[in-house]
């Protein structure tokens, strides 16, 4: 219907509602463009679009769990990400060629010496790129006048614009996945298991030794005791002699000790001086073993001990996740769409238990 | 016709300012979220923990846990001086250390429960710590403490907008009545614990008067009512998968059907399922007289070896001397 056609008081109130229908229309569209501004505005933020952002290279042999969009780490911050990961030519010292943006402002951490090392995150081959803080070389990006210069020869302390060095190259710490490096230590165990059974054999023989040395020691001691039980006689006569030499007949023939005597003496300390020599040859013996063996044990636990510090992020990450994941969870059943999804049978309130008596049977 | 036109453009006013209306109230509550919920403090939290995980051990009947989380729950509560709670906690301990055997314990535990719950007015817990100590009471045979306490109670029962504890409260009256040979009594305490269980919707608190009720028409000779009513409580029990329940009601058929002499057979089956079903729940004191009613009903169908058999296995059972759970 035309509008002219409307009576004037129907025009008016039709006017009225158009402008409501205008302001709706207009605080609608305001309300959506906030949101879209703010929505702009926080995804800038965590991409980091407006943040200055200095390049990086570094080569590899190997890129095994590495892709552009991974996060770089510096210090356990994620202070840019990877953005290029290439093949290098087939005839080319390195293998792959990285290409990483640091954001502001870390690359103020990064220096001329600076590393670029790539640590294992997890247990399934994956890996990532972690630069390290420079301490005394060279910072490599400078910032004068708004305008971004990288370093283009440390010695010389030369720094050139970026729209002329585009990038600056961090030397390489490779270090491989931990399924490559358990691999490794799997093969090392396999291949030090003959030495060390061959050590647990020398550990044998040893213990023979001295087994057989324990045994001369006690024949020793058994000649020894039938020597005492010879000289016995000796005392008897050294006892009679003394009781002679109180005597005034005393006689210097009865104080010569019979030869047999002797004899058996020298031969008791020989048997015994040898005994002791075997044993301390022995003990030096078991002693050089043991000293190897614990040697041995100290490189097992400090490769273990290195395997364990390569790994410290993987638990914390786990922990982070998994707090992450209750929070998302926990912000789910509240919200008011998806909330109903979520209401769970609750326990009921603990009360007091009776339950009624069944006679006949007390 | 002008009316007409009138009144279609204020709806079509109305609808144009409901919906945009609408629209922004959708927009805006798509925004809102419940705000989390407060935090409640570790002790509480730990205290309740306690008690949940206490009562899950005293529904699978593991008493000894049950006991140690009970006391447990006890203790925190106390430390929060939360005394409601802390007469639960008491009140259910109790009943584990009844079950544990411990009836002077439990005794003990019961009063402490009751004390607080009439101190904090809590009638309704009251009343519960009274009823479980009317059947400590019945089930350690204190029978003068148990006649003073009804004297006591019997003055003022429960009220009618407590249908549950009346039920509890009467049931426990019927069978203390029964047990003076006060039958005519025992009938109609039994009849108004039936009633309240059935206003209170307690299905198994019903088949328990049910088998009560069955048990007093035994009583009476009323072998054919009470047939009918153990056979009533049994097809309750099933439906509430209550072991122990269906156990009694299976012993009480089969007696009721020896007593009167009438399908043996049936009430030797009977017997035997009720004996080895009380066997399987460690109900010893229940077993030997199911046992001794199927010796009665196989000599009675001259199976004498059979019955030669279950006396032995009787006579084990009571030289065996395990304590009883009932």
């Amino acid at each position: 219907m035309p509008l002219q056609d409307l009576t004037p008081e129907l025009r008016t109130r039709l006017s009225r509602v158009e402008r409501v229908v205008g302001v709706f229309v207009l605080l609608a569209t305001l309300l959506l463009l906030t949101g879209f501004v703010y929505y702009v505005r926080h995804t800038a933020e965590a991409k980091g679009w407006f943040t200055p952002k200095a390049t990086y290279y570094t080569y590899l042999h190997n890129a095994n769990g590495l892709k552009a969009g991974d996060h770089v780490k510096l210090m356990g911050f994620d202070v840019g990400e990877i953005t290029r990961v290439t093949a290098m030519p087939p005839f080319e010292q390195f293998d792959v060629y990285i290409e990483f943006q640091i954001k502001s402002p870390y690359y103020g951490y990064l220096w001329s010496d600076s590393k670029a090392k790539v640590a294992a995150a997890d247990f399934l081959g994956g890996r990532y790129l972690e630069v390290t803080k420079g301490i005394t070389g060279r910072p490599t990006v400078r910032e004068e006048k708004n305008t971004m210069f990288l370093l283009a020869d440390a010695e010389k302390d030369l720094y050139e614009p970026v729209a002329k060095r585009k990038h600056y190259g961090l030397e390489a710490v490779e270090s491989p996945a931990v399924t490559d490096q358990l691999q490794a230590m799997v093969v090392k165990v396999e291949a030090a298991m003959p030495g060390i059974l061959g050590i647990t054999n020398r550990i044998n023989a040893i213990l023979d030794a001295t087994t057989t040395a324990v045994t001369s020691a006690t024949a020793a001691i058994t000649n020894l005791d039938a020597t005492v039980l010879s000289a016995r006689p000796v005392f008897t006569n050294l006892a009679a002699i003394t009781s002679q030499l109180r005597d005034p007949r005393g006689s210097l023939g009865e104080w010569i000790i019979p030869t047999n005597i002797n004899r058996q003496v020298q031969t008791a300390l020989i048997s015994a001086n040898q005994t002791i020599v075997t044993v301390n040859t022995n003990m030096v013996e078991i002693a050089a073993v043991l000293k190897r063996t614990l040697e041995d044990s100290a490189q097992i636990t400090s490769n273990l001990n290195a395997q364990v510090q390569a790994n410290s992020l993987i638990l914390s990450e786990i922990s982070a996740l998994v707090i992450h994941a209750d929070e998302l969870t926990q912000g789910l059943k509240r919200n008011w769409l998806l909330k109903s999804s979520f209401t769970g049978i609750t326990n009921a309130p603990v009360k007091s238990i009776v339950a009624p008596s069944i006679g006949g049977g007390k | 016709m002008k009316e007409n036109r009138k009144q279609r453009s204020e709806v079509r006013d109305r609808k144009t300012t409901i919906i945009p209306l609408s629209m922004v109230l959708l927009i805006l509550s798509a925004c809102s979220s419940a705000p989390p919920p407060p935090i409640v403090p570790v002790a509480v939290a730990q205290a309740d923990y306690a008690a949940e995980v206490a009562q899950k051990l005293s529904a699978n009947e593991n008493w000894t846990a049950a006991a140690r989380e009970w006391q447990n729950a006890t203790d925190r509560y106390r430390l929060l001086n939360d005394r409601a709670n802390e007469a639960i906690s008491l009140h259910n301990l109790a009943q584990a250390q009844r079950a544990l055997g411990n009836l002077d314990r439990a005794r003990s535990l019961l009063e402490q429960a009751a004390a607080l719950n009439q101190q904090l007015s809590r009638s309704d817990e009251a009343w519960r710590n009274q009823i479980a100590l009317l059947q400590l009471e019945s089930q350690a045979k204190q029978s003068a403490a148990l006649d003073a306490r009804f004297a006591r109670l019997i003055t003022s029962p429960p009220s009618d907008s407590q249908p549950q504890l009346q039920g509890l409260f009467f049931n426990e009256l019927g069978l203390w009545q029964q047990s003076r040979a006060d039958l005519a009594k025992a009938d109609d305490s039994f009849r108004r614990a039936e009633q309240a269980m059935a206003k209170a919707g307690d299905r198994r608190g019903s088949a328990a008067v049910l088998a009560n009720r069955a048990r007093l028409d035994e009583a009476q000779s009323k072998l054919t009512d009470a047939l009918e009513k153990w056979g009533r409580a049994r097809i309750a029990f099933e439906k509430l998968a209550d072991p122990p329940g269906i156990a009694a009601c299976l012993a009480g058929e089969g007696r009721v059907l020896l007593a009167s002499n009438r399908d043996l057979s049936a009430a030797e089956t009977l017997l035997r399922r009720a004996s080895e079903n009380l066997r399987t729940l460690k109900m010893d004191n229940d077993r030997v007289a199911a046992l001794r009613l199927l010796v009665e009903c196989l000599i009675a169908q001259n199976k004498t070896a059979e019955a030669a058999e279950t006396q032995k296995a009787l006579d084990a059972l009571l030289a065996s001397g395990t304590p009883a759970r009932n």
